[in-house]
């Protein structure tokens, strides 16, 4: 008898349901201008919404300044300023949020105007951008929108 | 598809020869590699030997069918992924198909490229797995690590204490039982088998030694360390995840010829015959040979085993004589006592925005009871923070037995190189000191009892010549002396000759022949603090090169010390440490100011003098504000002028100061300069917290401090905001 169709049916669509339920990404979505951003949420500690930062008492291109988060001192930086899309001068302390981030060997802050959701992207859509010098690594096109994904290992 | 490559194999299982060549074709540039097989039994035996993550197989294959070898697999092996391929099949052969533990079942024939997605997609999760895995076993191997180090730490104090009295069979057993835990707990580790190899035959030698059938001596003593220092050197490369090969079985075999009481040659030159039998090897310090695998080495040498494992953890009570089971106490990994260090900053820090507080509060119109209570609350929380301090630096002491125990090695090792017969002596090695003053004391005075035993100490030649005892001493004593730790170290040996050291010194440039006409015989012997001066007329592998006291000095002067040396000709020399008792690492008493809207930190220790701006008289010289101090002129003007001006006369540097103003006198090192400061606001116990990666090099300050859960200042540093100011 072959095999019958339904059970075969049934078991691979469960299966299927698996497979596209395989390898995926979450990023945390941030807007900087019209452009969104992503940065990986394994790399995401967590976010400060309308947090004052001290400022350096020097000047320090792309650093805001300094926060205290539970007895932990670490710095400010102005994602949209890393980008080259505005500059540090802009930020206003208190306002928009701080993304605190673990690269793997320090802990520091970027600070958004807008942070927007957390969003799942397929890996096999990730489309390496080859270029090490560049803080965006990977584009990812979504319903013909590109999301540009941050590798926040190379904020200087 | 992935760059990555996961070292597993995905194993294809079909009869035809044909497909099975088609689907291993298709399967290729995964990132796994490929195996196939053409019956189930032949897989079976391959995945027995073979670490396979997936496999795919056929279902009707001649002998075992493919749901019986997915049974059979899956027993052994439960987590390896199994798809199978099928023509034919009815309901009950998919039900017993998934009975079986299969993950998948594939239509045949099939098109190929739907089964490389889904070898794709086992080998994308396998790699999560890996990688998972992987951290897992990072964690196991740092407590392994861990609990190595805590083993081996006092390892060569109980094997010289084994030659100092060799009937105390308690030293052995603690040794015995440090080699037994060591080779057991290495055992359990994938990758750890040279260890546990080599500290099994190290057992078996200590158990000769424990049955009587040897006897400690100096020979085997030394046969003893090399031991360890192979042990020690493996678990570093474990730790470090070194992956070196080494011959180690002559070693083994050599440690095993001892324990059968074969061997009576000294141990070296059994050591220096390992060498000689390696190709491409360099001899590494007692002639243990490492080549890197696969290539030819390139980094042969390896530290001293001594300098690989230090003190990283600290004892609590250390008692050489003592049995491991007698220890009373917990043993603190310094990241642990660390980390409470800085748990108690944050009280200190709490406690100041409580006082902060508090002076609000009592501003206010309360009843005098709860301003009593309130001021009594914070009397409290003042003396539980200053006890806590007190309390951690207590818990951070190390005996200076643990900082000095490589001393004994290093005065066996140089004596024997020099051929010059000399005995240490230690007094007051249970003095306990803070883990960074050990450190520094550990790592700067090896240089003075290197040069004690190189410079001081003479042959036995020219010792009986000199109707001295052939063999010389060197004695290190250590005590306090109220707030201060006082260390000494003493050797019979030939003494200085300052006209000598003076003449060293004018070849070298040092000083000039006027200075050395002029110079008492007390400077001359100090002369051999300065860089690259040695009185040795070649260099060798105990000293000589100019630059051990020097960096005694330093190390010492860093901790806020000083050293003097002593010397009489013929009779010997000393050097006499003393270095200040620190009350607390953490708390740095403050001011804190204003200036420019920036709130910062000046460290009191560095502040000579307070007073308002116009109560000085100020001048410009060469374009820069000055003012009179103590009949000198030295730079004035806020924080900013000293580390953003660089250029002399710049523009930028006529800054108006308001009349309220204060100037703070900050001096280094007999260098002064007037910071000028928009208003002082109060006293403040810092807890300086270092600058994370992207501000460590700010200029002028070295850190920032809590002001209360949200404010930060920043601390200012009186050497670079001095050094600054003089530099521009």
């Amino acid at each position: 008898m072959q095999l019958n169709e339904d059970i075969i049916n049934g078991l691979q669509e469960a299966l299927e349901e698996r497979r596209i339920k395989g390898p995926r990404s979450s990023y945390l979505l941030v807007q900087v201008g019209e452009q969104k951003f992503g940065i990986q949420m394994t790399q995401v500690v967590e976010v400060l919404e309308s947090r004052r930062w001290n400022p350096l008492p020097v000047n320090r291109p792309n650093v805001l300044g300094v926060v205290n988060l539970r007895g932990v001192v670490f710095t400010i930086y102005h994602l949209a300023s890393l980008l080259g899309k505005a500059t540090a001068g802009e930020a206003e302390s208190g306002q928009g949020c701080i993304i605190v981030v673990f690269d793997g060997r320090r802990r520091f802050g970027l600070w958004v105007e807008k942070m927007l959701y957390v969003q799942d992207f397929p890996t096999n859509e990730l489309h390496a951008l080859n270029d090490a010098q560049l803080l965006v690594t990977h584009l990812c096109v979504v319903e013909q929108e590109s999301i540009l994904m941050m590798d926040i290992k190379r904020v200087a | 598809m992935t760059t990555m490559k996961l070292e597993e194999i995905l194993l294809v299982v079909e009869d035809d020869p044909d497909l099975r060549d088609a689907i291993v074709e298709s399967l290729q540039g995964l990132g796994c590699s490929i195996h196939s097989c053409g019956n189930a039994e032949d897989a079976l035996l391959f995945s027995r030997e073979n670490l396979c993550f997936a496999v795919i197989s056929d279902y009707r294959m001649p002998g075992m069918n493919g749901i019986e070898f997915c049974r059979r697999l899956k027993q052994e092996s439960p987590r390896i992924k199994f798809v199978i391929l099928t023509g034919y099949a009815d309901k009950q052969t998919v039900l017993d198909g998934f009975r079986a533990g299969i993950d998948d079942l594939l239509e045949k024939p099939q098109d190929l490229s739907r089964l490389r997605e889904k070898a794709e997609i086992f080998v994308s999760e396998r790699m999560v797995e890996v990688d998972r895995e992987n951290e897992e076993l990072l964690v196991v191997r740092k407590i392994f690590c861990d609990e190595a180090a805590d083993i081996l730490r006092d390892l060569d104090a109980f094997i010289f204490k084994l030659e100092e009295v060799p009937l105390q069979p308690e030293v052995v057993d603690v040794l015995l039982r440090k080699a037994h835990t060591l080779k057991g707990s290495a055992g359990a580790f994938q990758g750890a088998e040279k260890i546990s190899m080599v500290t099994n035959a190290y057992e078996n030698l200590l158990q000769a030694i424990k049955k009587g059938r040897l006897k400690p001596s100096q020979v085997l003593t030394h046969v003893l360390l090399q031991g360890a220092d192979v042990i020690k050197s493996l678990v570093s490369d474990f730790e470090a995840s070194r992956n070196r090969s080494v011959n180690l079985q002559p070693f083994v075999e050599a440690l095993n010829r001892w324990t059968e009481g074969q061997v009576d040659l000294p141990a070296t030159s059994e050591m220096r015959s390992l060498a000689a039998a390696t190709p491409q090897a360099e001899k590494i310090d007692d002639g243990i040979i490492w080549v890197n695998d696969p290539a030819p080495i390139t980094e042969a040498k390896i530290k001293p085993p001594e300098m690989q494992l230090g003190s990283f953890v600290q004892p609590l009570k250390v008692d050489p004589a003592a049995s491991d089971d007698e220890e009373d106490g917990l043993l603190v990994t310094i990241d642990k006592l660390n980390s409470f260090m800085e748990l108690s900053g944050e009280l200190v820090v709490l406690k100041n925005a409580y006082h902060a507080t508090i002076k609000q509060v009592l501003k206010c119109d309360l009843p005098s009871e709860q301003k009593q209570r309130l001021e009594e609350m914070n009397q409290s929380l003042d003396k539980i923070s200053e006890q806590i301090q007190g309390q951690i630096m207590e818990i951070r002491k190390v005996q200076l037995r643990v900082a000095f125990q490589k001393f004994p090695r290093i005065v066996r090792q140089a004596s024997q190189d020099l051929h010059k017969q000399v005995r240490l002596e230690m007094t007051g090695t249970e003095l306990g000191v803070d883990k960074s003053i050990a450190k520094a004391l550990s790592s700067s005075l090896v240089h003075a009892v290197r040069n004690s035993v190189d410079h001081g100490i003479e042959s036995p030649e020219i010792r009986i010549a000199k109707n001295k005892p052939e063999s010389g001493v060197i004695r290190i004593h250590s005590s306090q002396v109220g707030e201060q730790v006082h260390i000494t170290i003493d050797d019979d040996g030939a003494g200085m000759d300052p006209d000598h050291i003076k003449r060293k010194a004018l070849e070298k440039g040092l000083i000039t022949k006027d200075m050395a006409f002029l110079m008492p015989a007390q400077e001359a012997i100090e002369l051999i603090f300065l860089p690259d001066f040695s009185t040795a007329e070649k260099v060798t592998n105990v000293s000589g090169r100019g630059v051990g006291m020097d960096v005694v000095r330093t190390e010492i002067n860093k901790l806020g010390g000083s050293c003097v040396i002593e010397s009489t000709l013929g009779i010997g020399t000393r050097l006499k440490v003393v270095i200040p008792v620190p009350k607390t690492l953490l708390v740095e008493n403050t001011l804190l100011a204003e200036s420019g809207g920036h709130q910062i930190v000046v460290p009191l220790v560095s502040i000579s003098k307070i007073t308002p701006i116009k109560d000085l008289i100020l001048s410009k010289v060469d374009g820069r504000m000055t003012c009179q101090h103590d009949g000198m002129t030295i730079p004035l003007g806020d924080y900013r002028s000293f580390i953003e001006i660089p250029l002399r006369g710049s523009t930028k540097e006529k800054i108006d100061f308001s009349p309220e103003s204060l100037v703070l006198i900050v001096t280094h090192k007999g260098h002064s300069l007037a910071l000028v400061v928009d208003k002082v606001v109060d006293q403040l116990e810092a807890v300086v917290r270092p600058f994370d990666n992207v501000v460590e090099k700010l200029l002028g300050f070295k850190g920032t401090s809590l002001l209360d859960s949200e404010h930060v200042a920043f601390v200012l540093d009186a050497e670079s905001l001095v050094g600054a100011a003089y530099a521009a």
